[in-house]
């Protein structure tokens, strides 16, 4: 009868981590040692009940995607770019402060009025010769 | 070399993938109804809430409309458990970054917690010690058992070696036995 197996050396075994030659060694002990062998189905039901475990996910399943034409990703970039600059527009547009609004209005000249209070009203005003005439 | 029933099912998922995104509805319906069952089991158990993996599955098939598929080397269902993988780990980490008042808050009023989906007790002990084992172990035990990967495909998924992947399955199914043998479960 041939050596024992380690505990870890049948794990190795359920999880097909052995090399061929060595594989068939512990296959062929195994054949003949109920002791290891019940190493053995430990192992197997370990990996079992790992195996096992099945959330009940029915209630959480994902939506499907919507299936559309595959975009590239500077598609997408240029489009995520002009969707930013149009939002920074229209936010700067909100935020300014009120518009002003500017009337454009003719400014008409008033016609002369009479002449003030202790003046009197001429025609012309010659200053040649470096003196003042006034004509009444 | 290829086995013949894997570069099958290599070609099918592929070939389903494009008659999808040329516009078929029926294949794209038929995509999600055969992946998206063991996808949001992964997850589930990855991220241990069902809404959050809800949101992964929902998310992996929004990018695979998109996604630009440069190789066919794999399996689709590899290609897809990739994506969710790496979601999951986005969501772990986003998970561990809350304060711990957060993360309390969260869990008190998480309606949907991993064990509330689970009827029976001893399934919710197993995902108990599932949950308590190290993120780097879980997800490749998850893979393996749940996502019924190779290990050379859990290799890629995770990008690490195949040894590594083979150290960590091993001793992730140690722990879990030791601790469910404590528990009385096996």
């Amino acid at each position: 009868m041939t050596r024992h197996v380690s505990q870890d050396t049948v794990l190795k075994l359920t999880l097909g981590l052995l090399q061929p030659p060595a594989e068939q060694r512990v296959r062929d002990h195994l054949r003949g040692c109920t002791k290891c062998l019940g190493l053995m189905e430990e192992a197997e039901r370990t990996v079992r009940v790992i195996e096992e475990i099945t959330p009940d996910i029915t209630a959480r399943l994902p939506v499907l995607p919507s299936l559309r034409p595959a975009r590239s990703g500077w598609f997408r970039v240029a489009a995520m770019l002009a969707a930013g600059f149009a939002l920074g527009v229209f936010a700067s547009e909100s935020l300014r402060s009120p518009a002003l609004t500017v009337v454009r209005q003719q400014i008409v000249p008033a016609p002369p009025a009479g002449p003030a209070d202790g003046f009197v009203a001429c025609d012309a005003i010659d200053v040649s010769g470096g003196m003042l005439w006034v004509e009444l | 070399m290829v086995p013949q029933d894997e570069s099958l099912e290599i070609a099918a998922g592929w070939a389903d993938l494009e008659r999808a995104r040329s516009g078929s509805e029926k294949a794209w319906r038929l995509l999600f109804e055969q992946y998206s069952p063991r996808l949001l089991r992964m997850a589930a158990l990855m991220t241990g809430s069902t809404d959050a993996a809800r949101d992964c599955v929902q998310e992996t098939f929004v990018r695979l409309l998109s996604a630009v598929v440069t190789h066919q080397r794999g399996t689709l269902r590899a290609y897809l458990s990739t994506i969710v993988y790496r979601l999951a780990l986005k969501e772990n980490v986003r998970q561990g970054r809350r304060t711990p008042l957060q993360a309390a808050e969260s869990a008190s009023s998480d309606p949907s917690p991993l064990d509330q989906t689970l009827v029976d007790e001893q399934q919710r002990e197993v995902a108990r010690v599932i949950r308590m084992l190290p993120g780097h172990h879980r997800d490749i035990l998850v893979l393996r058992l749940h996502g019924g990967h190779s290990y050379e495909e859990i290799a890629e998924i995770t990008g690490v070696s195949l040894g590594t992947v083979k150290s960590r399955i091993f001793y992730a199914v140690k722990s879990v036995q030791r601790e469910l043998k404590n528990r009385g479960v096996v």
